[in-house]
This record gives C-alpha cells, sequence and structure tokens, in this order.
C-alpha cells in the first residue's frame, strides 16, 4: 500500500510527463480495442448477411410452392423477350380446362448498353427489368403479381399508370427515390414507392398498359403465368397449351424449382466465398494492427520506465541506504508502470468507446460487401484493460529488475 | 571494559578503473567507541567515501572485515538480503547533497525509512515531528525540498538518517554544500547527538574546521588511514609543492 502510494507521488511529481506518455499509451489500446471490436463487427456482419441471405432464400423456395401447381408461357424468342404474346391469349387460356388462374406480365431486362437479351432475370447482367403487371388486387392478392415488403412509400395502385415501384438495388442506380421521377426508354414514370429485393433483383414494377407503351408493346404480353387447379393436373394443362399454341414455350416451374435451389445454393456459395476473402483480409490486417499496437505499447513502457531508472539511478541508491530491499525497490518501479498503464488504459478506453468506429475504419480499410458498425463491447473492453495490465507488467519488468540490482554505491556517486 | 561499536579490521577495496587495479583502501584498521564523533579527512581521491560505504554495508570490502556492533557482529560475511535490515535498523545516512525525495514533504521523507520498521501510519508521522522539532524545523514539515534551504534540507536529512534510531551515522561531506554559518550549526547538532543520545557518527570531510567538531580525527590518505598528516598539520609546508594523491 505505501508503496503503491509512494508511486502515485512520484507520477504525480512527474505528471506532465506521464499524461503525454498515458496518451500514447491510450492511443495503442484504442487501436487495439477498436481493432478487435472492428474484426467482431466484420465477421457479426459476415454472419448476419448469410443469415439474411438464408432466409430470404428459403422465404423464396417456400413461395415457390405456388410454382409446383405452375407453367409460364412466353414467346417463341423465349422468355422475357419483347416478342409478345397476344393480349387475347389470356382469356383463352384461362378459358381452358383445369386453369385456375392466369396472370399476365412483361418482363424484359435490360443490360447496360440499354439492349435487352434472352435468358433469365437472375445473374444475366442485366441492369434493369422493366416489369409490368395486372394492378389487380385480387390476383396480386392470390398469386403475389407484385412485391409485398415495401420499405418507402406504397405499393402500385389499381388503375394508376405512368408509376413505377423501384427494387431498393436501384434506388443507387437511378439516383431517384420515392417521390423523384425516371426516364426509361423516353417514357416518364413517378416512383411511387421502393421494395425490399430478394436475391437481387433488379425490377421496376409498373402497370401493363404503362410496360406496353414504354416498351412498344400495346396489345402484347411478353409472359403468361398460368396456374392449374392441381399439382396433378399441371402436365394436362401444358399439353393443352402446346396444342393450341404450338409455337410458344411452356415451361412447368415444378422442374424450375430444383433448379432455383440449386441456384440459390450456389449463390450462397458465392457470397460466403465472398465473404470469406473480406474477411481473411480484414482479419489478417487486424491481427497484424493487433499485434502491433501491443508491441508498441510493451516498447513503449519499458523506454519510459527505463530512461525512469537511469534519470533516478541516485534515488535508487537512496532507497538502498535508507534500507529498502531489492524486492521492495524493483516493486516500486512495477507500481510506477502499472499506473502508467491504467491511466493510458483508461483514456484509451474511453478513447476507443467514442472513435472505436473510425479507428476501426481506418485501420481495417471498409467492405463492398459488408455493412460494419462497430461499437466497444465488454469483450474488446476486457482485452483492452488485458493489454495495459501485460503492457505494464511486461514493459516494466526488466527495468524494474534492473533498478533493484544497481549497486547502492555506484547509483549514490551518480550525479 | 567498554566494547567498540564499529570496527574496521584489515579492510582493503580494489577495483578495476579503465584497465588499472585501483587500491582505493590498503588495509584499513580502526575502532569506534559508542558515543564518539570521528572525523576522517583526506583529499579527493584518498578513499573516504570508499570507507564509509563499507562501514555502511553499501559495499563490500576485497579483504577485510567490518564489525558492526558492541557484540562485534561481522556484516562483511552477511548475505545482501540481511544487510537491508542492517541498514535499516542500525545504520543512518547524511549526505553532502542531502538525497532527499523531491516529491516528498519534509515530513515524508523523515518518514521513509521508518516505513518497514513501524506499521502505523500515525505513528511513524508523531516521530518524524518529533525528529523535526530535534532539529528545529517543525515549521517546515509539509515543505518539499525545493522549497527548503540547504540547511533545513541538511536538517531533514538529518532527521531521516534518526529516523529507526541508528546506533551508527555515517556523514559523507554533510557541510559540503553548506555556508560556514549553517555548516557550524549542523556540526553542533552532530556534535550533540553523539554526545548526548550517544550516537557514534563517522563524518569524512577534507574541511579540517569542521573536523573540529569531532571528538577523534583520523587522516586517510593514498588508501591508508593513520592519527596524523603531515599535510593538515603544517598546510604551508605544502603550499609551494602540494602533496600527491591517487585519484580515484
Amino acid at each position: 500500500m505505501l508503496t503503491l502510494r509512494r508511486a502515485f507521488r512520484v507520477l504525480w511529481r512527474r505528471r506532465l510527463r506521464t499524461l503525454l506518455v498515458s496518451l500514447v499509451l491510450a492511443l495503442c489500446v484504442a487501436v487495439f480495442a477498436s481493432t478487435i471490436a472492428g474484426v467482431d463487427a466484420s465477421e457479426a456482419a459476415a454472419a448476419d448477411m448469410v443469415e439474411d441471405y438464408r432466409a430470404a432464400a428459403e422465404a423464396t423456395l417456400e413461395e415457390t410452392e405456388l410454382w409446383m401447381r405452375a407453367l409460364v408461357v412466353t414467346a417463341p424468342a423465349g422468355p422475357w423477350s419483347p416478342q409478345g404474346i397476344s393480349e387475347d391469349a389470356v382469356d383463352e387460356v384461362a378459358s381452358m380446362d383445369d386453369v385456375a388462374g392466369v396472370v399476365p406480365m412483361i418482363m424484359v431486362g435490360f443490360n447496360e448498353e440499354g439492349q435487352t437479351g434472352g435468358g433469365g432475370q437472375l445473374g444475366r447482367g442485366y441492369v434493369y427489368v422493366v416489369h409490368g403487371a395486372p394492378l389487380d388486387p385480387e390476383l396480386n392478392d392470390q398469386y403475389h403479381a407484385l412485391p409485398v415488403n415495401i420499405v418507402d412509400g406504397r405499393n402500385l395502385a389499381e388503375g394508376e399508370d405512368y408509376t413505377a415501384l423501384l427494387s431498393d438495388e436501384l434506388v443507387d442506380y437511378f439516383d431517384a427515390g420515392v417521390g423523384d421521377t425516371i426516364n426509361l426508354h423516353g417514357t416518364t414514370l413517378d416512383i411511387v414507392g421502393v421494395y425490399a429485393s430478394e436475391l437481387w433483383q433488379r425490377d421496376v414494377y409498373m402497370s401493363l398498359s404503362t410496360a406496353q407503351d414504354l416498351l412498344g408493346m400495346q396489345g402484347q404480353l411478353s409472359m403468361l403465368a398460368v396456374y392449374a387447379e392441381s399439382q396433378s393436373a399441371v402436365g394436362d394443362v401444358v399439353a393443352e397449351i402446346q396444342s393450341e399454341y404450338p409455337a410458344a414455350f411452356v415451361i412447368a416451374l415444378g422442374s424450375l424449382q430444383s433448379q432455383l435451389a440449386d441456384f440459390v445454393q450456389q449463390q450462397q456459395q458465392t457470397l460466403v466465398a465472398g465473404l470469406d476473402d473480406d474477411l481473411s483480409a480484414i482479419e489478417s490486417v487486424g491481427l497484424r494492427t493487433i499485434v502491433a499496437s501491443g508491441i508498441i505499447a510493451v516498447l513503449l513502457i519499458f523506454v519510459v520506465m527505463f530512461n525512469t531508472v537511469r534519470a533516478r539511478t541516485k534515488e535508487i541508491g537512496t532507497f538502498k541506504a535508507l534500507g529498502f530491499s531489492n524486492g521492495g525497490i524493483m516493486w516500486q518501479f512495477l507500481c510506477e508502470g502499472f499506473y502508467v498503464g491504467l491511466v493510458g488504459g483508461v483514456i484509451g478506453l474511453a478513447l476507443a468507446s467514442v472513435a472505436a468506429s473510425l479507428l476501426s475504419s481506418l485501420l481495417l480499410g471498409s467492405s463492398e460487401n459488408l455493412d460494419i458498425s462497430v461499437s466497444i463491447g465488454v469483450a474488446p473492453m476486457l482485452l483492452g484493460l488485458g493489454l495495459t495490465i501485460v503492457a505494464a507488467g511486461l514493459g516494466s519488468l526488466y527495468p524494474a529488475w534492473r533498478a533493484s540490482r544497481i549497486s547502492p554505491m555506484e547509483a549514490l556517486r551518480r550525479e | 571494559m567498554a566494547r567498540p561499536m564499529l570496527r574496521a579490521i584489515g579492510l582493503t577495496k580494489t577495483y578495476q578503473a579503465d584497465g588499472n587495479r585501483v587500491r582505493a583502501l590498503q588495509n584499513v584498521n580502526l575502532e569506534i567507541m559508542r558515543g564518539d564523533f570521528v572525523a576522517i579527512m583526506g583529499p579527493s581521491g584518498s578513499g573516504k567515501t570508499t570507507l564509509l560505504t563499507l562501514l555502511g554495508c553499501l559495499d563490500r570490502p576485497t579483504s577485510g572485515k567490518v564489525l558492526l556492533g558492541t557484540r562485534g557482529l561481522d556484516v562483511t560475511a552477511m548475505p545482501e538480503s540481511s544487510l537491508y535490515t542492517i541498514r535499516r535498523k542500525n545504520i543512518g545516512f547524511v549526505f553532502q547533497s542531502f538525497n532527499l525525495i523531491p516529491s516528498f514533504s519534509a515530513l515524508e521523507n523523515v518518514e521513509l525509512p521508518m516505513e518497514n520498521l513501524i506499521g502505523s501510519g500515525r505513528r511513524r508521522r508523531k516521530r518524524a515531528r518529533v525528529l523535526l522539532r530535534m532539529l528545529e524545523i517543525p515549521h517546515r514539515e509539509t515543505h518539499k525540498p525545493p522549497q527548503l534551504s540547504a540547511g533545513e534540507q541538511q536538517r531533514v536529512a538529518i532527521a531521516r538518517a534518526l529516523a529507526n534510531g541508528p546506533a551508527v551515522i555515517l556523514a559523507d561531506e554533510p557541510t559540503g554544500n553548506l555556508d560556514w554559518e549553517t555548516s557550524v550549526g549542523i556540526m553542533n547538532m552532530m556534535r550533540r547527538l553523539a554526545s548526548e543520545q550517544k550516537r557514534t557518527i563517522v563524518m569524512v570531510t577534507h574541511d579540517p574546521y569542521m573536523a573540529a567538531f569531532a571528538s577523534t580525527k583520523l587522516y586517510l590518505r593514498d588508501g591508508k588511514l593513520s592519527n596524523e598528516d603531515p599535510f593538515y598539520s603544517d598546510p604551508l609546508r605544502f603550499a609551494a609543492q602540494p602533496p600527491t594523491g591517487s585519484q580515484q
């Protein structure tokens, strides 16, 4: 207790220097704790992202239960092409046996050059997809023709034209949100809502008539989604449509579900691999930063305590002449190192608690794939505190031991 | 028959300096009785401080013995861990440059040696106050060394040396940094400590005026101790040709 008090008094006399040393140490501790927090936050963000994807994929796959009794009919040029199916086909197909419902739609994807292409919506490099949907509440309720997860504004309303519902994936691309307008192929659309994309949909939803006008497809559709009365009736409906429209593509979506599941799994693997790369980079930089800040903290205390011992050699000699033991002198310098560590640690953790986000982004960089939110939790705090104790102990040990071994006669002769 | 408080028998100390073997002390024999105030005089480099550090258990002789106390405890044969206790309980040091701890007040400086002997802080403080009063500086107890005059600092240092009631006080040029008047005051105080409190005081100095306060004067030259010295007996003889002395 007396040694602790004595060490405090000595440091208090040198308080300005002690404070300066503590501030440098504080920076090390703040960097140390913030880096740990940053790495933790990155790992948590990656885990959240994978979980979000998994949940979204599961929801999509669940939704595709409807697909088991669904089939799509597209024009000869292939799915999502602008060649078109006559609108008259809607009523004709709807009147066929075993058909429960028909959802007419237009889906035309555009790439960076503004050109359309064949193939599916997902993973084909479309920048956006013009998606005309019937604004019929009954159809939408039954067959989910419009997205339901609106995150801003509202959904499209029955009977309205030249309005659009935008995927949140497209907000940045168009640099537009609810209340703004976008111009697609010479047609101006008012954005009334933004929906949360699942599986990176980049669709611009609008009414069928608006899409027809925009694409010059008056009286035509690009696709019919046909729902059979039951799963067992799907084959009959396919056969009936093919006999009626021999040139059309008819695909039973039930067969696509397994393909979609494979695709989802593949996408998940790609996502996880990408996140793993990001995490590896972050962890590698983080580990180096943590080790470097720890070493600097130990070296800082070591250099300061070593110089303290050198500067106070005569004082050490006096203590020995007064009957203080080697152990007592060693303990005194360890206590001084501990105090410096404690002050630096407290300031460092306070600094980390307010600037962890800034420090970790400066040190670890940012990830395009991860939305990282850094805050100092209990673990980084405790580890930061541990660093100060270890740094104080390791950094002071040799100087304190050296102080205890100084010959009293030599020490007293030192001026 | 009274036994000596401090004895040196055949004390020799040699060390290496710049590759040369220097004999700082050569076969020094010494007996100091309880209550003696001994001044050891000699020029710079004569071995005065070396002798004092050996007597004070701060260093070990190359050969010879130091016997402490009337029972003749051979401190040169004791392990380092026991010497702390010997120094703490039996020996008080007074230095030329006072060696006070600058961050501590006068009172705390005096309390310092008592830390390991007196558990109660209140008792330590009480004793420190008594000592400061005895040395006539009770009004300075809260002052730190830089706020004290040189004379006051030396009084605090003497109070600190007396803190644990040591039988022996070793003073290394205690008036070296003091003016004449203050030096005389300090010398009178040390003489009283020897005569009234029966402390054994060994003081090294090169100042014959200060040595005059001591009851016994010894002379050290080239590491050898003697009862008289031609220079100090008749300094004018050496005015034209100073006596030679090895440099330490």
